[in-house]
């Protein structure tokens, strides 16, 4: 394979890796180990590139392959905690029917970061404590003086919140 | 139906934080399965989980551009040069927007390269001569351990366990060298290549688990554990085929001057000290449910989580998670001659670990309030060493401390030691047994109520005595087993089990409790008879 095989490769693949990591964790949410998974599905995914029908989807292509990846990653990790094998299944699939396009994508992402500009100061503080200072619901809850079960409800209230706000604002863009 | 979505969401946060028990996980399946509606809220959490990670977070955030990566999309052509080098530059790129920078950056912005993420009763000279502003360590560090487990992170995610006497160099994020000493070495896939270097040889890691060790003489061997290692020669430049040994699973192979030379044998993983202890969910028990609000601290159990060495005497024994249990705070021995020993069927065919008067567990710093409840389950052996001194079960702290000892008649005796006042140690709690229990199993329960001011004796399930509960013994220190806090005075005897609760549990919880472990050892309920006249003397 020549240079320009391997740069197409990686455009495509650089443009539809956050979708094929967003696909790996429906079924693994730990992003340490999604990553490990994603970078064993680009391995997969440069050697059956040229078995690739450009004129498909590149980004259902490689979470088909990304879904065997995770399978295999499952196997081979079989004493940490994770989904039944038959519930995995249909989540796989109904997560293979919803890859958004690239377009969609990023405006799912650009909408998120304006919902979360719209939302209290408090919920964003809870939001940053828990992605960026990687702190747990414990920690926090002991931070805040309140029950780990409160900050669950809070949190599980925010994501509410930020899921219609993505919502209107993707349905208003299209209308 | 509300309160199926509240427990849902609260599901689906533990599952995104990575803290879902296995029992949780089995109604977070069920509940999923069953419901269409539910598996709909799943798929769009994970997504908006995905995006919070990607647009928040420092681990799952946008594409992390390499320049490699970048010479290729920006179409500039000047990054590949031909085929073969492109692949290996396609493979950097991916290999490094995915795992990161392979240099750590801290909050001054100073680049380390590796760090430690935990001390096991070591020593690191040069903390002797300077203080240890950080954890991390920067490239080209010299590590001196004169004794205990030092584990290091390597910023490409590989960690290692270093076993003093040792000399250690962090050479780079993905490489360290073993001047001297034992380690032993975990990489997951995304450290694949991580080395470890020898005076006389280069081990290449290829996703594996694996142990190097030099001797006094630089005699190097590699032991691999899991997977497969690289040797080569660390004197040719040439690094073909030709000069290298692939080692697979299990083999090992011995380096004095050159490869040529070498001498490939069965591995012995036992000989390493290894941080990385059995999962500690495997084999719970189902029979028996912990409640959160018992706030379990530590629960140690011989049948699991026990690293042996090649003696079968224990290096460490893993805290079971479970629960509020999150963190784990494992017993260790790192020194061969102290280990106790494991004795697979020492209380009614229950495995037990066994000291023998010269031997101790430190479990690593654990923090409790002033009330707390502990469970032991074990057995006092006939020729106690030094008799004459208390020889305690387990110490807790010090100088105030927590004591389950046997004593000079071999009665057991608990009491929580306070502050020295006139020459004098004040205690509180003081209750002890007035015959001897030598080779009677007992599950042994104490419960200190500094709240309420009592402390309780349950042996077997019966009450053997009470006490005042003056003194606050709030503990954050390690807890010593099998001897005092100063590593003396060890016990000759036999534990199989320990519990210990951040809580004054009540009765009816102490009953359920001591029914089930009295079930679990097969040993009969029946209570002993105590020291009235040694009762309660309290500051």
């Amino acid at each position: 394979m020549n240079d320009e095989t391997l740069e197409q490769f990686v455009r495509q693949f650089s443009r539809s890796q956050l979708r094929i990591l967003g696909f790996i964790q429906v079924m693994v949410p730990s992003p340490t180990e999604a990553e490990d998974i994603l970078q064993e599905t680009s391995v997969v995914l440069w050697s059956k590139w040229s078995q690739f029908d450009p004129s498909r989807d590149f980004a259902s292509w490689a979470c088909g392959i990304a879904r065997y990846e995770v399978l295999k990653h499952l196997k081979k990790h079989k004493r940490r905690i994770y989904l039944s094998d038959a519930l995995l299944e249909q989540l796989a699939d109904s997560a293979m029917t919803e890859i958004r396009s690239q377009e969609e994508d990023r405006a799912r992402q650009e909408a998120l970061a304006r919902c979360i500009g719209s939302i209290s100061s408090s919920d964003q503080h809870l939001l940053d404590e828990r992605y960026r200072n990687g702190k747990s619901v414990e920690e926090i809850a002991s931070q805040q003086e309140k029950t780990p079960r409160a900050v669950y409800k809070r949190l599980a209230l925010v994501r509410d919140l930020l899921q219609k706000c993505i919502e209107r604002r993707i349905d208003g863009a299209t209308t | 139906m509300k309160n199926e979505m509240n427990r849902f969401d609260e599901l689906l946060e533990k599952w995104c934080e990575g803290t879902l028990l296995p029992f949780e996980t089995r109604e977070l399946d069920s509940l999923l399965l069953e419901n269409p509606e539910l598996r709909i809220r799943y798929t769009e959490r994970m997504e908006l989980h995905a995006r919070l990670a990607r647009l928040l977070g420092t681990s799952t955030d946008s594409p992390r551009s390499s320049s490699v990566e970048t010479k290729l999309v920006d179409g500039s052509g000047h990054g590949v040069r031909s085929t073969q080098k492109g692949l290996y530059a396609l493979m950097a790129a991916v290999a490094v927007c995915l795992v990161g920078i392979f240099i750590w950056q801290n909050r001054d912005g100073e680049n380390f390269a590796a760090r430690i993420i935990k001390k096991i009763d070591c020593e690191i000279e040069s903390n002797r001569w300077e203080n240890e502003q950080s954890d991390e360590i920067e490239a080209g560090r010299v590590i001196t351990l004169s004794r205990g487990l030092l584990a290091l992170e390597f910023a490409c995610g590989a960690t290692v366990a270093i076993e003093g006497p040792a000399e250690f160099q962090v050479v780079s994020a993905d490489k360290g060298f073993l001047y001297f000493g034992k380690l032993s070495a975990n990489t997951p896939a995304r450290a694949q290549g991580f080395t470890i270097e020898t005076p006389s040889c280069e081990s290449v890691d290829l996703g594996t688990e694996f142990g190097v060790s030099v001797d006094e003489q630089g005699i190097s061997e590699t032991h691999v554990f899991n997977g497969e290692v690289l040797v080569y020669d660390r004197n040719q430049t040439d690094k073909s085929i030709a000069n290298q040994l692939r080692l697979a699973s299990n083999r090992a192979s011995r380096i004095n001057d050159s490869l040529s030379n070498a001498t490939l044998f069965e591995s012995r993983p036992k000989t390493f000290l290894r941080m990385d202890l059995p999962d500690a969910f495997i084999g719970m028990n189902n029979d028996f449910q912990i409640n959160e609000k018992d706030k379990l601290v530590l629960w140690l159990d011989a049948s699991k989580r026990v690293q042996t060495d090649d003696h079968l005497r224990i290096v460490s024994w893993g805290d079971l998670a479970v629960t509020d249990n999150r963190n784990e705070e494992n017993a260790w021995q790192v020194d061969a001659a102290k280990r106790p020993y494991m004795i697979l069927d020492a209380i009614n065919g229950h495995a037990a670990v066994r000291f023998m008067g010269r031997e101790h567990l430190v479990t690593e710093p654990l923090t409790t309030g002033d009330n707390f409840t502990v469970f032991v389950v074990g057995t006092m052996l006939p020729n106690q060493l030094r008799i004459g001194q208390q020889t305690p079960l387990l110490e807790f702290g010090s100088p105030r401390s927590f004591s389950l000892f046997r004593n000079q008649k071999n009665n057991l005796v608990s009491k929580v030691f306070g502050n020295w006042r006139a020459g004098k140690q004040l205690y509180s709690g003081w209750i002890a047994l007035s015959e001897d229990v030598t080779e009677m199993p007992m599950v042994i329960g104490t419960v200190y109520n500094h709240q309420a001011g009592e402390s309780k004796l349950i042996v077997n399930k019966e009450l053997a005595g009470t006490a005042d509960a003056s003194i606050a013994a709030a503990i954050d220190k390690p807890r010593f087993i099998g001897c005092r806090f100063n590593g003396e005075s060890g016990l000759v005897g036999d534990i199989a089990e320990i519990m210990v609760f951040d809580s004054a549990l009540d009765d009816h919880r102490i009953d359920s409790i001591s029914d089930w472990l009295l079930t679990k050892y097969s040993i009969a309920p029946g209570g002993f008879a105590t020291n009235k006249d040694q009762n309660s003397i309290s500051q």
